[in-house]
């Protein structure tokens, strides 16, 4: 009998960081380090910011293990933990003309736009996280082939074809085809309800 | 997929990709064009990974306790004449540290090889290239590897770590008594 993954179930990975379980801990890092960074670093921080809210992200969590309601509630609230982690360290970076205290607009409603960011930048951030899992799970082609189109840097369809061996002229059917693959997928797990 | 289907997929991605107005359409090809946005604008978004010493820094909140190592030694192996750079079939090599034992059996298969391994006992994990799985209650583990050479996996316990080295530099000594 195969070896078994115990770390694919995040009541399973909570319940062992619980204990002080030290894989579990740094395994929960791992699988979430890519949201909480892209969070503090798509709110304009540099690296050593971004780095610091990283840590007190995960302080935070590490804090909280004991209060979390279950596995499945670690996402959302990492997400909305660092970007308010990152809302708070913008804030302190920007101190003068743009600073809470010296805005033109009423203190609740400053706090209110800034949760309402915090809150939109946790689901941007989930939303991501949801996408990346759901390419993982759609396997080869797909996976190389929407990586590949969508890279920063845009390759042709002829460096595409040359890359995965593809003939050029199935690349768009293929695109279209793993794009809807990935859109079923996402709407079996009720991501993407709503606009 | 029907070619009606997949025309209407290509249609509404290539509507959702040069931004087109989905005004016309019907209420499910609008859905479509608007998730298929959604999607492409994330995967437009560029992967951002922590740099290492930041993860680091996290996961030593909950630091990895202090382990015992123990290097196991090559006990026996049905190799005996041929040598593992030669070896064509499925072969097994016997390891011992301390008191623990570890069986692995190498199997060939499409072009890579198949391990497949039995520790004594429950509560072990094996742990590859940086990562680690959960052997099952009677210590049975199973992994891949590119090469013989690329072979070699470490066995934890509680604080002890059972360090196997790959069949390739087992086979590089002579197996002690019992082989």
């Amino acid at each position: 009998m195969p070896a078994s993954d115990p770390f694919g179930d995040l009541d399973a990975l909570l319940r062992r960081c619980r204990k002080g379980d030290s894989r579990a801990w740094s395994n929960m890092v791992d699988r979430f380090q890519g949201m909480v960074y892209s969070i503090a670093r798509r709110s304009g921080l540099g690296e050593e910011d971004a780095a610091d809210v990283f840590q007190e992200t995960f302080v935070a969590l590490h804090r909280w293990l004991d209060k979390l309601e279950s596995g499945h509630a670690i996402p959302k609230w990492l997400a909305v933990t660092a970007s308010r982690e990152a809302m708070r360290a913008s804030r302190l970076r920007k101190r003068g003309p743009d600073s809470l205290e010296a805005a033109d607009m009423p203190l609740d409603e400053l706090l209110a736009n800034e949760e309402r960011s915090v809150e939109d930048a946790a689901l941007e951030a989930l939303e991501a996280e949801n996408v990346y899992a759901a390419l993982e799970k759609l396997g080869e082609p797909c996976r190389s082939l929407l990586t590949s189109l969508f890279a920063v840097e845009e390759p042709s369809y002829k460096d595409i074809s040359a890359n995965l061996s593809m003939p050029i002229g199935s690349i768009g059917p293929m695109r279209a085809r793993c794009l809807d693959r990935l859109r079923r997928a996402l709407a079996r797990e009720g991501v993407l309800t709503g606009s | 997929m029907k070619k009606d289907r997949q025309e209407e997929i290509e249609r509404s991605v290539d509507a959702a990709l040069e931004g087109a107005s989905t005004d016309g359409l019907p209420a499910e090809g609008r859905q479509a064009v608007h998730e298929f946005r959604r999607i492409v604008k994330v995967l437009r978004m560029p992967s951002l990974e922590a740099p290492e010493s930041v993860r680091n820094a996290a996961k030593s909140l909950i630091p990895a306790p202090e382990r015992r190592v123990l290097f196991a030694r090559l006990v026996s192996s049905t190799l005996q004449t041929e040598g593992v750079r030669s070896a064509q079939g499925s072969f097994q090599m016997v390891f011992e540290a301390g008191e623990h034992r570890a069986r692995l059996l190498y199997s060939p298969e499409r072009g890579e090889w198949r391990v497949t391994g039995k520790v004594d006992g429950p509560g072990w994990t094996f742990e590859r290239k940086g990562s680690a799985r959960t052997c099952d209650a009677e210590g049975r583990f199973e992994f891949r590897a590119a090469s013989l050479g690329d072979s070699a996996i470490v066995l934890a316990a509680g604080d002890v770590e059972l360090r196997v080295p790959s069949a390739e530099e087992a086979s590089e000594h002579e197996p002690g008594p019992g082989g």
